[in-house]
């Protein structure tokens, strides 16, 4: 073997290159990742713990006297929430943080009742010039709660 | 005759110069090599989920996403077009503005074929009346949303790993192995992901995959008045849109790009793509 040297520094060379070549890419992998497929398995239950800011109706019902009208009327399909606003603005670890923004305009119920062709014909709906005689950008704040009650509307 | 042979190889061997000796020295050199390349690999292969492990490892507690299958359907018969699953959306994922993870297209269709499709704000503050003049003689509302496919272009096309399925049937995207290339956007048919401009990272419908996991309904679901939008687990027996999956006629959205989508369509007419 007159070369033996040679081979040993080649040798020597190409387990230095392997050694840095998958040290390096072990830094790059994320600990988790491949542990359930070709993704990073920690993710999942950081998507699981984000946090939640729309409650059940029931929530409401705890503390507001209206949720049990609201609850047998016409308007029981309609959340909560959907009119107000996400249960976390309003109640944080079971204490209150901040009032539930109250909508009045008519913009708010005409968003469902406004006449459209598109809408189900079976569903009531309005032309607010029709229904009271004024464009529907010249209503007031309030003017549909003035004969209709929001929560359990009986008309 | 067979001596000769013999002789013959001795003597190829000798100039070759390698003898008995020399060659158990070189083959157990090589194997040295080869025991510390090998010492070295399984970091990888556990990591890449090779080595499989004796329990099938689940993520979070208390849910285990092997009982789960979901699936999405969508009643546009029902739908009245107020938008609040829209704005239920927004709220609950912090979604920027002028991007939605779900939104609500208008169809109007005249006589003569003309069709008039919008979406505005993706009909998060509701529908006004369009121009007047057009004649629709049917009409209806549709709302879309990332279709959770079976067969994903996008999490297929992501150079990084970070948009993937889960078992319970979810697509996602993590949002710390994302870099942003936009590739998924671009493979979407169903336009469903953005690029999240503060974060740039893309982005889509999650099926509210926190909510989902604890037993509550997506924001969206929940937010519908009129129960046009239902969330249900096809694993569960008495599940109502495993019901009605298999006794109504369903549909899905642009079922010939194969993706085999996890969001059914009730009602949906030849114009919805």
């Amino acid at each position: 073997m007159r070369h033996t040297k040679h081979y040993w520094r080649a040798a020597f060379l190409i387990l230095l290159g392997l050694i840095a070549f998958f040290s390096f890419r072990a830094l790059l992998i994320p600990e988790s990742f491949g542990k359930f497929g070709y993704y990073r398995g920690d993710n999942v239950e950081e998507q699981m713990s984000l946090p939640v800011s729309f409650s059940k109706n029931e929530a409401c019902a705890d503390c507001h006297e209206v949720a049990a009208i609201h609850e047998s009327g016409k308007h029981k399909t309609v959340q909560c929430q959907n009119c107000h606003a996400p249960l976390a603005v309003h109640v944080v670890e079971g204490e209150m943080v901040e009032l539930m923004p109250i909508d009045r305009s008519p913009k708010l119920c005409l968003r469902c009742h406004r006449k459209l062709p598109s809408r189900p014909k079976d569903f009531p709906q309005i032309v607010a010039q029709d229904h009271t005689g004024e464009f529907e950008q010249n209503l007031k704040s309030g003017a549909c709660l003035e004969c209709h009650q929001p929560h359990s509307p009986s008309l | 005759m067979k001596e000769d042979k013999k002789t013959e190889i001795e003597k190829t061997d000798n100039k070759e110069e390698l003898g008995r000796r020399e060659f158990i020295k070189k083959g157990c050199e090589l194997a040295f090599g080869a025991f510390l390349f090998l010492g070295i690999l399984p970091i990888r292969t556990s990591r890449a989920g090779i080595t499989a492990s004796a329990e099938p490892e689940t993520p979070g507690e208390g849910y285990n996403w092997e009982e789960h299958y979901y699936a999405y359907l969508i009643d546009t018969r029902k739908c009245i077009g107020c938008g609040m699953c829209v704005r239920a959306c927004s709220l609950e994922n912090k979604v920027p503005d002028g991007f939605y993870r779900t939104w609500v297209e208008r169809y109007e269709v005249s006589e003569r074929g003309e069709v008039y499709i919008d979406s505005p704000k993706g009909g998060r503050e509701g529908f006004d009346p369009i121009f007047p003049g057009f004649h629709s003689t049917k009409a209806f509302f549709v709302p879309k949303m990332c279709n959770h496919c079976d067969n994903t272009p996008c999490s297929q096309v992501c150079p990084v790993g970070a948009s993937y399925n889960t078992k319970d049937g979810v697509v996602l995207v993590d949002e710390k192995r994302c870099v942003g290339c936009g590739y998924c956007i671009q493979a979407c048919p169903y336009g469903s992901r953005f690029l999240n401009p503060i974060t740039r990272t893309a982005n889509k419908c999650t099926w509210c995959y926190h909510r989902i996991t604890k037993g509550l309904k997506p924001a969206c679901v929940q937010a519908c008045p009129v129960g046009a939008r239902k969330f249900g687990d096809l694993k569960r027996e008495d599940d109502e849109v495993r019901r009605i999956l298999a006794t109504e006629r369903i549909n899905v959205l642009q079922a010939e790009m194969l993706t085999k989508p996890k969001c059914y369509y009730l009602g949906v007419d030849r114009e919805v793509r």
